[in-house]
């Protein structure tokens, strides 16, 4: 969350010659982030990040505090002036106001009854203050409470004493279905575990520490009103204002625990600007039922630890007067700290590891020296080293042979899955997408791709893409099975997109890919396959884009698309071959073509060539017609060869 | 005299003046001066000779050798010599090779996962679909506690898990802490960069719901707060230039304690805030947010087994993307065109 604090409130709590800019500059590099000051009227406006740990700045008072301790460091005088509340007289006592809590569902809440003339416009001041704030003015009563909630840090709350019946403010957990209409005007059901006000009569008057109702906020006919100050527990009111998405600033403080001791201030300085600004009677006591034990807190901190983990030496009296700048309550004895921490840091402070902070960032991390660390050395687990060096030359070979890396997103949409006909309940699905485009998580990359060689189709007429990214299998009461793939689609043909997978084989010295026909309903029967790797594993599919879902796509041209798993890609991958020694003695070349068909594919040959006596290498000339022309090369290790023992050799792959 | 000397002489210089390629001179240097050339012919026949004719024969033939010997190397340098030529256009692109590319984010990784390694680092990478156990409990986040507001978060529909919870898309890369601390069984030194992909619900010109986030991680005996500097100085020089500086400001994220935010310099404004008079627009006067760091919360050390009273550490989360866009001249002014897969975007890296 974010507060504005204007300059010159700020200066009503710290004396201080540090200029706005001078704060600005200042309290970021050592205590709460100034995102930015602004020139307001006459003034300046510091817009302030609060973090979640922090409530206790939340305020003006509380940013007050942090300048005081940060702002010497800096070579700049700065005091914290006393809080000088005092507790407001009664002028009479005649009405009364009764707190129930049986169930102890909060743990302090006071009230107190004051008459007022009537209810009107606030002060000029005030609401200038409000409105620098970011608060709008309401009226003079709403904006005193708002006002002390700027100023203190404790929300605080305003009820028009004669809209609550029998005067009776009674702490219960709602019951289910029971419905509320907020100040706002809108109506929430609410559930068993939220915690609301009832007026005695079973008639809920608020949502105590989150929002006012409308049935009993103040109005302008209002003449008596009740301030009523609860600290309530947190993590309740956390999980109402998240159940409900009520998120006032009440709520957001509230759930932070601010100090329990600011809400008695908080109420009578409410109290006092009511009498004091608008000549309000205090008409009861002030009613206050309180369930803490007042506990202080303290911890034990060893000089040695602040400066091991600090990283330098930091001497006895810095840190002692840095901690009680900050209100910490420091004793040292033979080295070691015992420190009371202040009621507004009871619940942030709890490890050695805090002081630490306190200590490390008052003194100015800018001021500790860089130093790299020297350690026994940790040893690169061998598959992910494998994995990362794999896929970079993967992507590099990929990359020169022209195809472009992109990144897509890991959640696809529906209809996606649907225009590949697939069935939508074997994809895990997002419980709270915030677009309809990323709502499943993929199961193949290829989707992801067909439908940006779509997209792209107006821009290049040929077009090679790739990714390596993780599919996600579901798995019964388990995590997805997180599976990497690489995925190529071009338009640039079958045999193009075939050669790219075995060219990457050849490149990380994998061994030979095989390529077998295969059935698949994404596929084209005509070219649907399964590539085997050098182990005999089957590792993933290639072929053209079956035409019914290119069609469902909108894709205009064949598009050929392959996906491999990663891992069995790798597997059988080495850094470099051995070598293999060539021969001394001459070699024979013979041109032969091949009958090739369907019953006798060119993978049958293959398989032949394996086997054939002295052949020491082939490759591919040429095809018409399925007449496959190869090259092969004969020789021998220890002798020249003659013409009939090839000749023999070939009668094996023709016969 | 050898009488036949003079008509070889001319038919050689005939047959001379027609060559006019590398090869053929050196056929017709063959032909005369080769083992089995014409003036080793002569030299045979005179063999039989009368010892003094031989003689003078002899030293004929040698000079009629050199005679040849000398025309063909002057008419080597002839041919050697570069004359005019037919104009040649080198300037037309005739042959094209294949120029794919490779995403900016792959570039950003490999050379964040270079930096570290010189310092020792491992690269990991971990799950990007992961229980809530992970990515909040363990790392010092209860249930409801207003922290995890800074981590909005994608859940997976499907019914949590007893033990682990829901099941989120991982919001940080921080779950990998953990996941590195299980896998050394709990004993350190711990020095691993995690780079994986994170997720979370914002989609507008600074914001994907899908990037990349880099987490260091450092555990050993006396990790301090100053390594931490050292190792963020050493990186931020690296990637970013000598010229960049940065600072640290607190901060509050529940797995460190103390917290940091880091902010480098601004290149655009040379840190100073101020363009031409007007404010940066890119920067906070004069810095730009890097990322969060700080040193291991101790009940993040105990989730993972790790005695905090022994050891200590230091961690940071950075995202990918927004280094990448940090560093000078990339100039990307919408962040949603990086996964937009749109081939003018790509062909340009």
């Amino acid at each position: 969350m974010n507060v504005q604090i204007p300059y010159s409130w700020l200066k009503d709590h710290l004396n201080t010659k540090a200029s706005a800019q001078e704060i600005y500059k200042n309290l970021s590099l050592c205590g709460p982030s100034v995102e930015k000051v602004e020139t307001v009227a006459d003034d300046f406006v510091f817009d302030i990040e609060i973090t979640s740990n922090r409530v206790d700045t939340a305020s003006i008072y509380g940013i007050a505090r942090e300048a005081s301790a940060i702002l010497p460091m800096f070579g700049i005088d700065a005091t914290l002036l006393p809080f000088s509340v005092s507790k407001p007289k009664i002028s009479e006592n005649k009405y009364s106001v009764e707190i129930l809590d049986p169930d102890k569902l909060v743990r302090r809440a006071l009230a107190v009854v004051v008459e007022i003339d009537k209810i009107s416009e606030s002060k000029e001041f005030i609401a200038a203050r409000l409105e620098k704030c970011g608060v709008r003015s309401i009226n003079n009563i709403v904006d005193i409470t708002n006002y002390v909630m700027l100023e203190f840090g404790h929300p605080i709350h305003a009820f028009d004493f004669d809209r609550v019946s029998t005067s009776k403010l009674l702490f219960r957990k709602a019951k289910k279905g029971e419905k509320i209409t907020t100040l706002e005007d809108k109506t929430y059901d609410l559930s068993a575990e939220d915690i609301i006000i009832d007026d005695g009569t079973g008639r809920i008057i608020d949502l105590p520490g989150i929002i006012g109702t409308q049935n009993s906020v103040i109005t302008n006919d209002t003449k008596r009103v009740i301030f009523f100050v609860e600290s309530n527990d947190k993590s309740s009111i956390r999980k109402t204002s998240m159940r409900h998405a009520i998120r006032t600033q009440a709520a957001t403080i509230n759930e932070k625990g601010p100090d329990i001791h600011l809400s008695i201030q908080a109420i009578h300085r409410a109290v006092e600007m009511a009498v004091n600004e608008y000549g309000a009677k205090v008409v009861s006591d002030i009613v206050d039922i309180n369930h803490t034990s007042d506990l202080p807190k303290s911890i034990t901190v060893p000089h040695e630890t602040i400066v091991s983990k600090i990283g330098i030496d930091i001497d006895e009296k810095t840190i002692q007067t840095t901690l009680t700048k900050l209100g910490f309550n420091v004793k040292n004895s033979d080295k070691t700290y015992s420190i009371g921490v202040p009621s507004w840091r009871h619940d942030d402070i709890d490890v050695p590891e805090d002081i630490v902070e306190e200590v490390a960032r008052i003194y100015g991390y800018f001021n500790l020296p860089c130093v790299v660390q020297t350690t026994d050395i940790v040893p690169q687990p061998l598959d992910y080293d494998r994995l990362f060096t794999y896929s970079l030359k993967v992507k590099t070979y990929l990359k020169h042979q022209g195809a472009h890396e992109v990144y897509s997103y890991s959640m696809i949409s529906k209809d996606l899955i649907e225009k590949f006909e697939e069935k939508i309940e074997l994809y895990l699905k997002l419980q709270n997408t915030i677009s309809a485009d990323i709502e499943y998580l993929r199961k193949s990359l290829v989707p992801s791709l067909a439908i940006l060689a779509q997209q792209n189709s107006g821009f290049k007429s040929s077009l090679t893409l790739f990714e390596i990214a993780n599919v996600y299998v579901p798995q019964k009461d388990n995590l997805p099975n997180e599976i990497r793939k690489i995925c190529v689609i071009t338009t640039e043909g079958f045999y193009f997109l075939k050669a790219l997978v075995e060219g990457i084989a050849r490149d990380i010295h994998a061994g030979e890919i095989e390529i077998i026909h295969t059935n698949s309903p994404t596929l084209h029967p005509s070219t649907a396959s399964k590539f085997i790797n050098s182990a005999g594993e089957s590792i993933g599919f290639i072929g053209t884009l079956s035409p019914r879902i290119a069609d469902n796509l909108g894709l205009k041209k064949e598009l050929f698309v392959c996906e491999v798993d990663f891992e069995g890609l790798i597997e059988q991958a080495k850094s470099i071959n051995s070598y293999a020694p060539y021969t001394q003695y001459a070699v024979i070349k013979r041109d032969i073509t091949l009958t090739t068909d369907s019953s006798r594919p060119f993978n049958f040959y293959k398989n032949v060539l394996k086997t054939l006596p002295h052949l020491i290498n082939w490759e591919y000339v040429g095809e018409y017609e399925g007449k496959v022309t190869i090259r092969l090369y004969f020789a021998r290790q220890d002798k020249n060869l003659t013409e009939d023992v090839v000749d023999t050799s070939i009668k094996m792959l023709i016969s | 005299m050898n009488e036949e000397i003079p008509g070889l002489l001319s038919e050689f210089e005939n047959k001379l003046k027609d060559v006019s390629s590398l090869t053929s001179l050196e056929e017709l240097k063959n032909e005369y001066l080769g083992r089995k050339g014409i003036v080793n012919g002569l030299l045979v026949k005179i063999q039989t000779q009368d010892v003094t004719v031989r003689k003078t024969s002899g030293s004929e033939i040698n000079v009629f050798k050199k005679n040849i010997e000398e025309k063909i190397a002057d008419h080597k340098t002839n041919l050697l010599r570069v004359s005019e030529s037919p104009f040649v256009d080198v300037s037309i692109p005739k042959i094209k090779l294949p120029q794919g590319s490779l995403h900016i984010v792959t570039h950003a990784i490999e050379e964040i996962s270079r930096l570290f390694e010189r310092l020792g680092f491992i690269r990991m990478s971990y799950r990007e679909v992961e229980w809530e156990y992970f990515s909040f409990e363990a790392l010092n986040m209860p249930k409801n506690h207003p922290a995890r507001d800074d981590f909005e978060t994608f859940f997976v529909d499907v019914s949590a898990d007893d033990k682990w919870g829901r099941m989120v898309m991982t919001p940080h890369t921080s779950n990998g802490q953990i996941r590195e601390m299980e896998r050394v069984k709990s004993t350190p030194p711990i020095k691993m960069i995690n780079i994986g992909k994170t997720y979370r619900p914002n989609w507008d010109a600074s914001h994907v719901p899908m990037f990349h986030q880099f987490e260091g991680l450092c555990i050993d005996k006396g990790i301090s707060i100053v390594n931490l500097k050292g190792t963020i100085d050493y990186f931020v020089k690296s990637f970013f230039g000598f010229d960049r500086v940065f600072r640290l400001r607190p901060f509050h994220f529940q797995f460190t304690e103390p917290s940091f935010e880091i902010d480098i310099s601004c290149d655009v404004c040379s840190g100073t805030g101020i363009v031409n008079g007007l404010k940066c627009k890119l920067c906070k006067s004069g810095w730009l947010e890097l990322g969060g760091a700080g040193m291991v919360h101790p009940n993040v050390l105990k989730s993972g087994n790790i005695d905090s009273n022994m050891y200590s550490g230091w961690a940071f989360g950075f995202g990918i993307e927004r280094v990448a866009m940090m560093k000078e001249g990339l100039k990307l002014d919408d962040i949603r065109v990086l996964y937009s897969g749109d081939i003018r975007f790509l062909q340009q890296f």
